[in-house]
């Protein structure tokens, strides 16, 4: 699992690469921290590599919503596949974030 | 920081220190055989003035004894002697080039001379003159010679010199007055002394006279003057005899020393500075190259000791602490080659087996612990099957299967009124441990809303509030609950995030129980509102709750066994299996395992069958 993260503008883009599952999800954690910083700014999500989600990983994704509500940011999702996006609806967790 | 080999610093500070050695030798050596150089130009120069000195003396006593013979031979003659008188004498004078000749009888008087003023002249009366009484002594000296000085009888500058007669008494004097003496004798002396004597290949004597006029020379020079070889008269005069110094002569920096010779001249040997450290820089550039092949040699022998000594040994310390730090406690070090080196092998060997052993016996704890809670957990899940044995109107079997010895899912039913059973499967995020505790207290919160009688709704609603209060992790739970009245059918269901389960009409097909909008799990948002549906089971009707364990188990080949898997494994399963709900889940189970086969498995697998019965 790869998080790529850049300054766009006044965004902040993470391209995910690879596979979210429990195991990787530690290391995703620890990588996450600077969105997590940036939670008050407008974060965009690149998960077009993105290939398979566990429920450890939407525990992640939780955390960056909860902390980009508390200051006042925002989540947009993008290219999304359809499995994960399946995940997503399931979980009801597509209600949570803007997807693009 | 870049951090730098040890090889590299330890290369870095040996060529340091071996290059300043070098230098330092190098400049010591220089200091040394510049000094010796100097050292012996000092013996080359005094040695040639010497050799020139005892040259020229030689030549004067032997062209002095000569005229000395002659004269005295001729004085002797028989005819002379008989008719000897002052005319003859100053005739014999003119034809020998000399100015004066006296015959002394034995008791010390002039008896003859060719001027007549000192006929009759004591000897005694003067010093000078009475040095030559030593002629007279018995035993005393054939010949004395005497160097210009004031003679006794009117102080005018002359040279005498004697010797006893050899057929009479007394002894003979002949004088030279001090002009004639230089112009004529000593010139004569000094003329062409030089012109054999080198010193080393280019060095040379120049012989001047008081004015700086070279008397003698290497050829070209004679006749000129010393300022022509760029030598200065005053700087000449300054010097103290056999002392060295440097001037420029002909253009090139020389050593020089000078001697007085005579009264009147001066010898002056030169010799090249450049010829005189020629010795020295060879001397130098052999030594020199000499101790850089040494030092050269050493280094190289230090580096490479230091190689295989230390800096080999370290990379196999390190390539084993790797395989240790990569979780191999397996790996032993053995870097015997050294002292140092076989001690730190035991000390890291020491420390592995202990940590090994510390491992170990953590593992041990750890081990029963998990063990412990494992049963607890177990326990907390209704287990014992048939359920509810006395019920006729329903079947259900559920089993689960944790990932790790404890796990996330789980599943529940109970009764929450006389004819309504509530069932429910439920999975944290997250496993293991902190996923079991989790599911503890949601399992419980779950039982003690629902038990209560309320709403499903706020069973959900309120267990949710509840389980978001100090929820620090974001852990949530995707959770399936259904109650089901066993009498008429009628089914209420909330779906918190969770896997859709599957319905099994009785004439019919498995098929999931499609949720449009599903709510967001329990857990994840504090505050928001659960959704009731509802249907209704008819006899015959069945259904299978699961959780994503089932759906994306995976093979060696990463492949997920997946929802339609499910689907077609449910629907293809014998009619036995289909009407039995504890078959159906070892049905699914074993299709999962067979599907999975050697593969790990990554997460909990749970799952639950209800079977409303046909017969009421």
């Amino acid at each position: 699992m790869d998080l790529k993260i850049t300054q766009n503008g006044d965004s902040v883009v993470g391209t995910l690469v690879g596979r979210l599952d429990t195991a990787a999800s530690a290391q995703f954690t620890r990588d996450m921290q600077p969105l997590m910083d940036n939670a008050d700014k407008h974060i965009i999500l690149d998960c077009e590599g993105l290939e398979f989600i566990s429920s450890s990983g939407l525990r992640i994704f939780l955390s960056l919503r909860k902390e980009s509500i508390a200051k006042g940011g925002d989540i947009t999702i993008r290219k999304i596949s359809a499995e994960v996006k399946q995940v997503f609806t399931i979980t009801g967790f597509f209600s949570l974030f803007n997807f693009e | 920081m870049k951090k730098k080999r040890i090889s590299r610093i330890v290369m870095q500070w040996l060529l340091i220190c071996v290059l300043s050695t070098f230098t330092i030798s190098a400049v010591i050596s220089y200091i040394a055989n510049s000094h010796i150089a100097k050292k012996n130009t000092l013996h080359l120069l005094s040695n040639s003035i010497e050799d020139a000195l005892d040259e020229l003396k030689e030549k004067d006593e032997k062209s002095t004894k000569t005229t000395l013979d002659n004269v005295c031979k001729i004085v002797e003659g028989g005819e002379f002697w008989e008719h000897i008188n002052p005319e003859r004498l100053t005739e014999l004078c003119y034809s020998r080039n000399i100015q004066e000749i006296h015959v002394i009888d034995s008791s010390g008087f002039v008896i003859y001379s060719s001027n007549l003023d000192v006929i009759d002249y004591d000897m005694r009366s003067a010093e000078q003159s009475s040095d030559f009484l030593a002629l007279l002594d018995e035993g005393g000296p054939m010949y004395y010679y005497q160097d210009v000085r004031q003679r006794g009888i009117d102080s005018v500058k002359f040279r005498y010199i004697g010797r006893r007669l050899a057929k009479h008494k007394g002894f003979l004097q002949v004088g030279f007055d001090e002009d004639h003496y230089y112009q004529s004798v000593v010139n004569g002396l000094l003329e062409g002394c030089t012109h054999h004597r080198r010193i080393g290949d280019s060095g040379s004597i120049y012989i001047i006279d008081s004015k700086g006029s070279i008397v003698s020379a290497p050829k070209f020079f004679e006749g000129t003057d010393i300022k022509q070889t760029g030598l200065d008269l005053n700087l000449i005069n300054e010097q103290a005899t056999n002392t060295l110094f440097t001037a420029d002569v002909l253009g090139e920096s020389s050593y020089c020393m000078c001697t007085k010779y005579n009264g009147r001249y001066t010898i002056i040997a030169v010799q090249p500075i450049s010829e005189a450290t020629v010795k020295r820089d060879t001397a130098l550039a052999a030594s020199t190259t000499f101790v850089f092949a040494i030092f050269m040699l050493l280094f190289g022998l230090i580096y490479w000791l230091m190689k295989k000594l230390v800096v080999r040994n370290i990379e196999r310390v390190n390539h084993s602490l790797s395989n240790i730090s990569d979780g191999n406690l397996d790996e032993v070090i053995n870097v015997r080659n050294s002292l140092e080196f076989d001690s730190l092998s035991n000390d890291i060997n020491t420390t592995v087996d202990r940590l090994k052993d510390f491992i170990h016996e953590a593992e041990t704890r750890l081990d029963a612990d998990l063990a412990l809670a494992k049963a607890i957990q177990m326990a907390a899940l209704p287990n014992v099957f048939p359920a509810f044995p006395e019920r006729k109107e329903f079947d259900l079997h559920a089993c689960t299967e944790p990932a790790k010895e404890v796990g996330g899912d789980f599943y529940d039913f109970y009764f929450v009124g006389e004819n309504k059973i509530a069932i429910c499967i439920a999975d944290v995020s997250g496993k293991g441990i902190p996923a079991a505790m989790f599911m503890m207290r949601g399992k419980s919160t779950l039982k003690n809303r629902a038990s209560s009688g309320i709403l499903l709704s706020e069973v959900f609603d309120s267990s949710n509030n509840t389980l978001c209060k100090n929820n620090e992790t974001n852990t949530f739970i995707t959770a399936w609950m259904a109650v089901i009245n066993i009498k008429t059918g009628e089914m209420q269901y909330v779906n918190a995030g969770h896997n859709p389960p599957l319905l099994r009409h009785a004439d019919g097909l498995y098929e999931f129980i499609e949720d449009k909008a599903p709510c967001l799990p329990l857990c994840a948002i504090e505050g928001i509102p659960y959704r009731v549906n509802t249907m209704t089971l008819r006899p015959g009707d069945s259904l299978y709750l699961y959780t994503d364990g089932i759906s994306e188990a995976e093979n060696v080949q990463s492949e997920q066994y997946g929802d339609k898997r499910l689907l077609d494994t449910l629907n293809n399963l014998p009619m036995q299996a289909v009407l039995s709900p504890k078959l159906t889940c070892e049905s699914i189970m074993r299709s999962v395992k067979d599907f999975a086969k050697d593969a790990e498995q990554s997460d909990d697998i749970t799952m639950l069958a209800f079977r409303f019965a046909n017969e009421h």
